[in-house]
């Protein structure tokens, strides 16, 4: 079934709705939610947090892909988790990402206002070639290990952290070149 | 902003890009198929390691380790990882000898751990009530909080059978500094049934409910984190127009870092060096799998460190390098057009044909090419939606019966005229004529 069949069974209130969704995202959603919780146990509480929500939102909500805002939404009970019990995110990639958010931004990351903010991350992001841009937005998104990406992509784990670090790297041009000090 | 609060700003990114990142499907536990044709150099996630069991000529673990069943099998067994076993020839080994005993006869035990600013090995063995292929153990290691490792290679054994002894090896990804050393890990093994398709789950376990779970919390004595023997080179060369430069090697216990930087104005990118470290004695120290590690400043990329067997224990007068080949990635074509409508794929070089395409009732459309790729070089390509960021899915990959070609299937579902665009790309590992030799020591 399509985004917009589902979308329009959420509209007239049917559960199979969910059904549908549960059958076509489950497991993009718990990738998702386990890369930021960290826990299986809590990756499946956001999944099925997200379920009800999707089902309290939509509608009046009719988003253009269900599938993204889906994922939105488990993005964001994923982050509220990993924030109420960092301990669980034991083992995950988050820390490290953390770092390199932190080290691409150096000292102007409290420079930017939410557009600005916005046009930078959508204008860098619109510069780069598609494979260096899925990496970075698979990472710095979705919160993937290196080893996920290692799987992902087909390179060698070698190969992918040296593209993660042009990339950053990249990026800390790109803000010179728009004259934000970094 | 803190990390966490980047990375929850991270939202903005518009659909368009989202979309692109999850347009291929994540398959749970299994290997995905990618879309770049450079499958010989795919990895998976998780690997098994070799086993490496204890030497004779370890007294002071065989001591200490006298009480334990299974001695005489561990003692006997021989490590094939040579760094290693001069490590446990020379004693450089923490013993722990803690085991759990659980009530439905799960059974562990952590003998010792080899560490040192590259590596932690956790030597251990398990037994289950039951015997069978399809059960195994899972051990993962975790560091505490404090200690900000995160960047690890942890690699897995999970063979279970009370004559193996298991190593858990975790090396670091990343230039250790003081602060960072752990001072303690917690070692997790999970036992219980595989899952039928044999590959791990998302979380990283090759076991569908665990049946027993045990935990060790293991002290690390820091005397093992011994500063290295660093011998510096900076040494520049040149090969097809570019520079590298040689910096040192860094002597570890368990390995030996070479510390080396491309030159920023270089074309190609440098895939891997084919290097190895001599010795007056005779001895040679090859590269291990699995050890690059890059070194970053605050202003990004400085350099690459690889791994190689260690010299630390060998009394040896001179070191050298002797570097005999490169692999260089010459980057990708611009995008050409794909077209059902003339069966044609613009740009394509010599060692990439085109061999045909069927569009079916479904719009399914399915690509046949002939690609070159061998040991020492490689065509690589994309297809790919440029609008979606759907990938095309490669259907076969079989040999062609010319020696180096290859005869693809590609297949794309719904497919319109314009949508698909094609991209190639060449990697190349050339060997030298006259190795280049570095004096190291």
């Amino acid at each position: 079934m399509k985004d917009n069949q589902i979308i329009e069974l959420f509209w007239n209130r049917d559960k199979t709705a969910l059904e549908e969704v549960q059958q076509m995202y489950h497991h993009l959603l718990l990738h998702i939610a386990k890369n930021i919780a960290g826990s299986m146990e809590d990756a499946e509480e956001c999944v099925n947090d997200t379920y009800m929500k999707l089902w309290s939102i939509i509608p009046p909500e009719r988003p253009e892909s269900l599938k993204n805002f889906a994922a939105r939404v488990v993005r964001n009970l994923a982050i509220d988790v990993y924030r109420k019990e960092k301990a669980r995110g034991k083992g995950t990639d988050l820390p490290l990402i953390f770092d390199e958010l932190e080290s691409m931004f150096a000292d102007g990351k409290d420079a930017y206002d939410e557009v600005e903010f916005q046009d930078l991350v959508n204008g860098f992001l619109s510069e780069l070639e598609s494979k260096e841009r899925m990496l970075f937005v698979r990472r710095y998104w979705q919160g993937e290990s290196i080893q996920d990406l290692v799987t992902w992509s087909g390179l060698k784990e070698s190969a992918v952290k040296m593209r993660l670090l042009r990339t950053r790297n990249k990026f800390q041009e790109y803000l010179k070149e728009g004259g934000i000090q970094v | 902003m803190t990390g966490i609060e980047l990375f929850e700003k991270m939202e903005v990114i518009e659909d368009q890009y989202i979309d692109e990142s999850l347009s291929e499907d994540i398959t749970f536990g299994k290997k995905k198929k990618h879309s770049w044709i450079w499958i010989a150099t795919s990895v998976a996630a998780a690997f098994v390691l070799a086993f490496v069991g204890v030497v004779n000529a370890f007294p002071g673990v065989a001591v200490a380790m006298n009480d334990v069943v299974g001695l005489k099998e561990l003692v006997q067994l021989v490590t094939v990882d040579e760094s290693m076993k001069a490590c446990l020839e020379n004693e450089y080994a923490q013993y722990i000898g803690e085991e759990q005993i659980m009530k439905d006869g799960h059974y562990s035990k952590v003998y010792y751990v080899v560490a040192d600013k590259t590596h932690i090995s956790i030597f251990y063995k398990t037994d289950v009530p039951y015997k069978g292929a399809e059960y195994h153990h899972f051990a993962n290691v975790f560091c505490d909080d404090e200690s900000p490792i995160v960047s690890i290679w942890s690699a897995n054994s999970y063979e279970t059978d009370i004559k193996d002894l298991y190593e858990l090896r975790i090396t670091f990804l990343d230039e250790l500094k003081e602060d960072m050393l752990p001072e303690s890990i917690q070692m997790v093994i999970d036992f219980g049934k595989t899952w039928e398709d044999g590959y791990p789950t998302e979380e990283g376990g090759f076991i569908q409910q665990p049946e027993a779970t045990a935990t060790y919390e293991i002290q690390l004595d820091n005397v093992f984190f011994v500063e290295p023997i660093v011998y510096d080179i900076q040494e520049e060369i040149k090969l097809d127009g570019q520079r590298i430069l040689f910096e040192k090697i860094e002597v570890y216990p368990t390995m030996t870092r070479l510390y080396y930087s491309e030159d920023s104005n270089n074309i190609y990118e440098l895939m891997d060096i084919d290097v190895i470290l001599k010795d007056d004695k005779g001895n040679e120290y090859e590269k291990m799998q699995e050890s690059d590690m890059y070194i970053e400043d605050e202003t990004g990329v400085i350099g690459t460190a690889i791994g190689f067997a260690s010299s630390y224990f060998d009394e040896n007068v001179s070191l050298q390098l002797e570097i005999r080949g490169v692999s260089w990635d010459y980057g990708t074509s611009p995008e050409q057009d794909v077209s059902y409508e003339t069966k044609s794929v613009g740009g394509l070089p010599e060692e990439i044909e085109l061999l045909g395409m069927e569009l079916d009732e479904d719009k399914t459309l399915t690509i046949q090419f002939r690609v070159f790729s061998n040991d020492d070089l490689g065509y690589f390509y994309e297809l790919y939606n440029v609008e979606t960021g759907d990938y095309a899915e490669t259907i076969s990959m079989e040999k062609d019966t010319e020696e180096g070609y290859w005869i693809h299937v590609e297949s794309i579902p719904y497919f319109k005229e314009g949508e698909y665009v094609f991209r190639w790309g060449k990697q190349e590992t050339k060997k030298l004529d006259k190795p280049i030799q570095l004096q190291v020591k």
